[in-house]
């Protein structure tokens, strides 16, 4: 069949096929009100409406929302209303009917000059559910755009008088909005109006925000911040946050987003007014405002005019250095922020770029800059476009980043310099992807929207004080070039395993002696890049280029190396066999498929150390061992959560993992969350974290690695959190407990994510754990589960064993057809047994594969040599060349 | 097309309507004619997601397969939307088993391969998602113009046909009538009834084939402005 574009192209010229299209519309405003994930409703005409409308009189429509149309009515005396209609094609969903009668019955209950007032319901002929209101000749709010202070202040205090009438009767507005407050025909009296969402609680954030039609993007950035992470988090502080995002949008015209505007900027606006924003859009609902009447107070305070305040706080900091004390600036929790760093609402973590922006650090001068260290605090995020800046020198005395803080470098030309970087647990990044997001940073994303390839270059001194990350990235073909030179014994992470992604050594690393951990790709370039530590490569790449001696060599099932020129190490293990000592020319035939390239391997001895980060020893701080419980759902990092101290993060360092001595339980009904959208490694700090029946450990990041002294699941469930991240990988790793029956679930929703669980340590326990998750989402075992024997459950979604024996004694169960096995591992692999429906599926590819036991549809397949063209294994095992081995003993 | 419905049964209405009794289509024929009448945009879309031309034929020919079998009708149901968007999907399903499959026998085989992470579709689908559309406006535009081609056959006006629908969307006062009327033998008057007819003739066909692609006559409207959208992108 001929393509169009094709055919179109050789034919003679046609009309205009824009214009022809539109000859099809009906209604020319679909062009603007089309959305491809929006369901399309057209209000009524008016005169249609009037037809089915035997009490009033139709004049015409006065607008259109999101989930309804609005009418001028005249009734039968005369009077003038608005009349709210449902219309047909929005009234068949039973959800949104629902919403539209929730808040009819809302509105009849409550009496308040600056509530939209019902005056009847009633149904059309047509069965169309309909309510009478005043009608607010004024419009909305969101028309009016920037207002002076003062005029502001007096809608402000309606706003929150009606507000607070609503939470008295114990309801929520949660869709409040500069274009649902409605005035009147003067513009001197608002409204509260639109309260479909008010009080349904089974609603959940994607059907109350994002998926709404019509909704404007807008709509977004006046949520609080905790309803993005769970939209059941609704409180009286959720609808005071939008309260705030509506005044400060007012007064500036602008969202509150990202490192937004001090209101003290606008002449006539007191810089006590900069506190009050703070506070009222925290990120943390319990630091916020309690109430509408102590917003109001606040409020009346913040923008009482008194004179101006000059800020003080340079000269604080200018006396300190006169005495010689050396200020360390932070970034850092919300609240200890100073007055002119405001977070973002749509990431609770505060992000800065450029490194030297006043918002970050305060207006400092050179000078202070010169003379201070600083500190990027957990979940901080600094970003550094190169290209774009005229000097690339970090012009303080010392940057560290600390645990789970990152550092992001742009740039496909510029080297970045820090004379002195200290990692103690941070991230050095190259990924641009939901890191520079137009919402945060519109201007710095325009610029590097384009770029696909980073070629991020780090030069200076970089000490690691503990386990730290270098990651190119997860998205695009980025590399990482770190030309510093390092020193510290702590070992280091690369991540993550991405083909076209690399993380590129230049450096003279002899005082290094940590190591590399390599779960992505490291390009080593110079003879001393890689230190004198030992290297294990767990599924990465490592590529030698230059003459290299290094300390040993560990390399499991699924790793490579490539010598271009030539590698000398003291030890060389791939996987459980160690390479006799001597000298390789030709790698491709050692015969280890792990070892490759034009080089040559020189092995010294065969005495093994490996370089561990998941298995290393554990340190207990002293201290009293106490139990401490989970209170509420929440993250693991906050106060609230626990009724006692919080975990914190554990430290990584030469020694192995140190956390403190408290054991942490999280009991039935509570929701427990890792660190929100980490992108590196996080250590729990506590000896133990036990999940009890009905308890469910949530954990999001980017590609992150959650390790643990004790993981102890007693039941409930280890779940993905589904916030936003397109790609994510989340490595469990430490010593795995299963108590009782635990499931694995991964969100088993949109087929082009990636989101895979990676198990690694050790699993031990008699009971089972259960996976559900989508085809193409995985639970790769890459553990040691020799002592594990409550075997695996399928319920839905791909199992993949990454180790030879990574599941040699366990029981796998494929309940149906949506089951997979995948072998992932090249060379030899065994599975203890594996029970499937025949429905479900083995994939291998070029895997030796041997199962001891072999149950399909509840009968045992014969012990024996199969191909997949064998009648017993047709369909069931797929891809593979090798024949399949069933039976322990081996069937020639 | 059901003449006592007021509105054109939509294919997806077809569809959906033999599914719960599990009858046979009431024109398998005419189904199978539509659904290949869309064949050319689902290939290329699959093509521009790196799959080689061979195996993006045998995708194209699965997916219609699957949609043809009266067993997934019965898995259908009107949230799939647009047919337009379930197409989409269901390519972007099958090129991602694909890739898949393609990847896993790459890695048993190439022990260079990392072994976890592959790109398995391009990072960013918002290209070949516009063409898509774009190729699928054009397509359906094709359909409507053959479609009027055949009506004014059938009523011997070809030759205002030929005259009057290149000109059709070009405003009035760019256009001369009296030139038209002179070319055809008519009259002014005539030529600008019969250029008014066309317009509505071609509003009718066009709607009717746009309904043949979504769940409900009221989306219409809709589809029309994603495919205008769609070729505004261009």
């Amino acid at each position: 069949m001929m393509d169009p574009l094709e055919k179109r192209a050789n034919s003679k010229p046609q009309p205009d096929p824009r214009a022809l299209l539109k000859i099809g519309l009906r209604d020319e405003k679909s062009l603007t009100l089309s959305s491809e994930s929006t369901p399309t409703w057209n209000p009524p005409e008016a005169q249609d409406l009037d037809a089915s409308l035997p009490d009033f009189e139709v004049q015409e429509l006065i607008g259109r929302g999101g989930m309804a149309a609005v009418y001028r009515v005249k009734s039968q005396k005369g009077s003038l209303f608005a009349l709210k209609l449902l219309p047909r094609e929005l009234a068949s969903n039973p959800v949104l009917a629902k919403r539209f009668g929730s808040e009819i019955e809302i509105l009849k209950s409550l009496q308040s000059p600056y509530l939209v007032t019902i005056h009847g319901t009633g149904h059309t002929l047509e069965k169309l559910p309909y309510y009478i209101m005043d009608e607010m000749k004024g419009g909305d709010l969101a028309k009016l755009g920037q207002l002076p202070p003062d005029r502001t202040l007096v809608y402000m205090e309606q706003i929150c008088t009606g507000l607070h009438h609503l939470h008295s009767f114990g309801l929520l507005h949660r869709d409040l909005k500069t274009s649902n407050i409605l005035l009147n025909e003067n513009l001197d009296g608002i409204k509260i109006a639109d309260f479909g969402l008010a009080k349904s609680h089974e609603l959940k954030l994607s059907q109350m925000s994002l998926t709404r039609t019509g909704t404007q993007v807008g709509t977004l950035h006046f949520l609080a911040p905790e309803l993005f992470r769970n939209a059941d988090h609704l409180s009286v502080q959720s609808d005071l946050y939008s309260l705030a995002v509506i005044f400060y949008q007012l007064l500036t015209d602008n969202l509150p987003i990202g490192h937004f505007e001090p209101v003290s900027k606008i002449p006539g606006i007191s810089t006590k007014a900069d506190p009050f924003f703070e506070k009222a859009l925290s990120a943390d609902p319990d630091k916020r405002f309690s109430s509408a009447p102590e917003f109001k107070t606040a409020m009346t305070r913040a923008f009482t005019p008194t004179s101006r305040v000059k800020r003080r706080a340079f000269i604080a900091s200018g006396t300190a250095l006169a005495t010689g004390g050396a200020l360390a600036y932070f970034f850092k929790e919300p609240p200890t922020l100073t007055s002119q760093i405001s977070i973002t609402p749509l990431f609770d973590v505060p992000m800065c770029h450029p490194w030297t922006s006043e918002n970050l650090w305060g207006n400092l001068s050179p000078e202070q800059f010169r003379l201070n260290h600083f500190f990027a605090n957990p979940e901080g995020h600094l970003i550094h476009h190169a290209d774009d800046q005229s000097d690339n020198t970090f012009p303080g005395k010392s940057l560290t980043l600390r645990a789970a803080s990152t550092f992001t470098i742009v740039s496909i030309e510029q080297e970045t310099h820090i004379a002195n970087l200290t990692l103690d647990g941070g991230t050095v990044s190259a990924e641009l992807v939901n890191i520079v997001t137009p919402e945060i940073y519109p201007d710095l994303f325009d610029q590097v929207v384009s770029i696909s390839e980073n070629k991020a270059v780090l030069t200076g001194k970089i000490h690691i004080a503990q386990t730290s990350n270098f990651t190119g990235g997860r998205s695009g073909v980025h590399q990482l070039t770190i030309a510093s030179s390092l020193t510290g014994s702590a070992p280091m992470y690369i991540s993550p395993p991405r083909k076209r992604i690399a993380v590129i050594l230049t450096g003279d690393n002899r005082h290094f002696s940590g190591g590399w951990f390599i779960q992505g790709q490291l390009i080593s370039r110079g003879p001393h890049s890689l230190g004198t530590g030992p290297i294990s490569i767990d599924r990465g790449r490592l590529i030698v280029e230059d003459e290299t001696t290094i300390n040993s060599l560990s390399v499991e099932q699924n790793g490579v190396v490539i010598i271009k020129k030539a590698l000398i190490v003291a030890s060389a293990h791939f996987s459980d066999s160690h390479l006799p000592p001597g000298t390789y020319r030709d790698l491709a035939k050692v015969g280890i498929e792990s070892l490759t390239g034009p080089g040559t391997l020189t092995v010294l001895g065969t005495k093994k150390r490996a370089c561990t980060i998941y298995q290393s020893p554990v340190n207990l701080s002293p201290g009293k061992p106490e139990i401490i419980v989970a209170k509420e759902s929440g993250r693991w990092d906050r106060d609230q959560t626990w009724a006692g101290p919080q975990p914190g993060r554990g430290r990584h360092d030469e020694t192995g993992l140190t956390v403190s001595p408290r054991a942490y339980r999280v009991p039935s009904g509570i929701v427990l969350q890792g660190t929100f959208l980490s992108r590196g490694l996080e250590y729990f700090g506590g000896c133990s974290l036990t999940l009890e029946p009905g308890s469910v450990l949530e954990l999001e990041g980017s590609v992150a690695f959650f390790a643990f002294a004790e993981l102890r699941l007693a039941g409930g469930e280890v779940r993905f959190g589904e916030r936003y991240s397109m790609m994510a990988r989340e490595l469990i790793g430490g010593n795995l407990i299963i108590e009782a029956p635990t499931l694995f679930r991964l969100p088993n929703k949109n087929f082009l994510q990636e989101k895979d669980f990676i198990l690694q340590g050790k699993i031990q326990g008699n009971a089972p754990i259960s996976f559900y998750g989508d085809l193409a989402e995985y639970l790769y075992i890459n553990a040691d589960t020799s002592k594990f024997t409550g075997g695996f459950e399928i319920l839905k979604g791909t199992i993949a064993p990454m180790s030879a024996n990574a599941l040699e004694n366990s029981t796998v169960i494929l309940n149906d057809e949506d089951c997979y096995l995948r072998a992932y591992c090249p060379g030899k692999a065994t599975i203890g047994r594996i029970e499937m429906a025949a429905e479900s599926r083995i994939e291998l590819h070029e895997c030796h594969l041997r199962i001891n036991e072999l149950i399909i549809d509840g009968k045992q397949v014969p012990d024996g040599t199969y191909t997949t063209k064998s009648p017993e294994l047709k369909d069931v095992v797929l891809f593979s060349a090798i024949p399949v081995i069933i039976g322990r003993e081996q069937v020639e | 097309m059901n003449p006592i419905t007021p509105f054109p049964t939509t294919q997806w209405s077809i569809v959906l309507a033999i599914a719960p009794k599990g009858e046979k289509a009431r024109d398998p024929g005419a189904i199978e004619k539509f659904l290949k009448t869309y064949w050319g945009p689902v290939e290329s879309f699959i093509e521009s997601m790196r799959v080689p031309r061979e195996d993006a034929e045998d995708l194209t020919q699965e997916i219609f397969a699957a949609i043809h079998r009266l067993d997934q009708y019965a898995k259908l149901h009107p949230d799939k939307g647009r047919m337009r968007g379930y197409l989409k999907t269901s390519a972007k399903h099958r090129v991602f088993e694909f890739h898949r499959k393609q990847s896993a026998k790459k890695r048993g085989g190439n022990s260079s391969d990392l072994s976890l992470e592959e790109d398995l579709l391009p990072s960013d689908l918002r290209g070949p998602e516009r063409e898509f559309d774009k190729r699928w406006a054009l397509r359906l535009l094709d359909l409507t113009a053959a479609q009027m081609e055949r009506d004014y056959a059938a009523r011997n006006r070809l030759d205002f046909f030929h005259a009057l629908f290149p000109v059709m969307t070009l405003e009035e006062t760019d256009l001369s009538y009296a030139k038209i009327a002179a070319q055809l033998e008519s009259s002014e008057g005539a030529v600008k009834v019969a250029s008014h007819r066309m317009r509505q003739k071609y509003q009718k066909t066009l709607r009717e084939e746009v309904a043949k692609t979504v769940v409900s006559e009221n989306e219409i409207d809709g589809e029309l402005a994603a495919l205008f959208n769609a070729l505004s992108r261009s």
